[in-house]
């Protein structure tokens, strides 16, 4: 065996700074989750609605709340669970994400708005979370699911007749003017030479 | 010598099986989705509709406006020298030549931030710079710059300042090119009183 070791003992060396690359590798391979969905994929996500809910289509999901711990305490809907947006990540929040998963559960994303909650759902889903849904609208101040208005969504809202006419100009404000004190005007005249002859 | 090929061949495989648990060269450098959710959470890229404004008309060479509206509604009406990318070419070969401009703010714009901030998103996981959002698109955009409200109560200096460049921008884009003046009322003269010395004896004498 001694024969065999002193024979090979290059080969057998590398052998084994390889097993331990390959081992180190493994062991410190990174923690984070990777995304699941190719750049085409996540391209359609952009456009596609039909992971986006409104008010009236979210009965039995369970929300989840992005809100901050104070704000979510000062008012939140019925049965809301609280992961504040910088936490979704998180190891305690991707597990239970996983069981949702898990369990065939579909769960629904709210924020202030829907653009606060748009971020973080876009990047769940290309985590592959699929059965993450995002709700089309924010939480109220005393904690109730409101849709988003007109002017926050993607209907435009752009009077074209408005741009091309240029009739109506508004007006700022006036400024304050400083007003000068009149001053009279008093001609001057030539004094009259006081040339005598003789 | 055949124990050396053993061992060689065992050395391969174990190197074969490093590549399977390495993980996969990506095809596009991709950032860490937790540096991603940070950059979510920032409100760095956002830029305001009066900024994006004062930059076009500045003629800002290092701004490039990302219209990803529909291509009808950019037809009828688009910022000056933006240009339409639908966001399923966002990082196709000519999105990514666009977006991968150095020394360029890249601003997207929607009608609101929904669209663009998703592109964003997307745009930023592939590790494109320099990427922005105008905040409330062209809605706000509309809001603010075309329909300009007249400060109530007392407006500060500041205030006053930003409804003249709105009124200003306003002219820039919907008028006739010339940049607008701020009408005030004109200054009324008020008539005074000439007073009208009688001329005084001349003194003259002779002889």
């Amino acid at each position: 065996m001694n024969r065999f070791l002193k024979d090979n003992i290059l080969w057998l060396s590398l052998l084994g700074l390889a097993l331990l690359v390959v081992v180190s590798a493994y062991i410190f391979r990174p923690e984070y989750p990777n995304y699941q969905t190719d750049i085409k994929q996540s391209l359609n996500l952009i456009l596609n609605q039909s992971k986006q809910l409104s008010a009236k289509d979210i009965a039995g999901k369970q929300i989840i709340d992005i809100r901050s711990f104070d704000v979510f305490a000062q008012g939140h809907p019925q049965n809301a669970v609280n992961i504040p947006v910088r936490q979704l990540l998180g190891k305690e929040s991707q597990e239970w994400i996983g069981k949702l998963t898990e369990n065939g559960k579909e769960a629904i994303l709210c924020g202030d708005n829907e653009l606060q909650a748009t971020g973080p759902w876009l990047l769940l889903q290309q985590l592959g979370y699929q059965n993450i849904l995002l709700f089309k609208g924010g939480i109220s101040n005393s904690g109730e699911l409101v849709d988003t208005d007109l002017a926050s969504s993607e209907t435009t809202v752009i009077d074209i007749t408005a741009l091309r006419s240029n009739s109506e100009v508004i007006q700022s404000p006036a400024q304050p003017e400083v007003k000068k004190k009149p001053e009279a005007v008093i001609p001057v005249r030539k004094v009259a030479s006081s040339g005598g002859g003789c | 010598m055949e124990r050396k090929y053993t061992i060689l061949t065992i050395l391969l495989v174990v190197l074969a099986l490093g590549l399977v648990v390495l993980p996969k060269n990506k095809e596009r450098k991709e950032i860490d989705p937790k540096v991603l959710l940070d950059g979510v959470v920032e409100r760095s890229r956002y830029l305001s509709v009066d900024q994006v404004t004062h930059r076009i008309i500045e003629n800002d060479p290092t701004l490039l406006l990302v219209d990803v509206r529909p291509a009808d509604q950019f037809k009828t009406f688009a910022l000056p020298g933006a240009i339409n990318l639908h966001p399923d070419s966002l990082l196709s070969q000519s999105g990514t030549d666009l977006l991968g401009q150095p020394g360029k703010d890249k601003v997207l714009y929607g009608n609101s931030d929904l669209i663009a901030e998703k592109a964003w998103l997307v745009c930023t996981r592939y590790s494109v710079n320099r990427l922005y959002i105008m905040k409330g698109g062209m809605n706000e955009w509309f809001n603010t710059i075309i329909k300009v409200k007249p400060a109530t109560g007392t407006p500060s200096t500041t205030d006053l300042d930003l409804i003249s460049f709105r009124n200003a921008a306003r002219q820039f884009f919907v008028g006739d090119g010339e940049p607008a003046t701020v009408t005030t009322t004109p200054i009324q003269k008020e008539k005074v009183p000439v007073i009208r010395k009688a001329p005084s004896a001349s003194t003259g004498g002779g002889c």
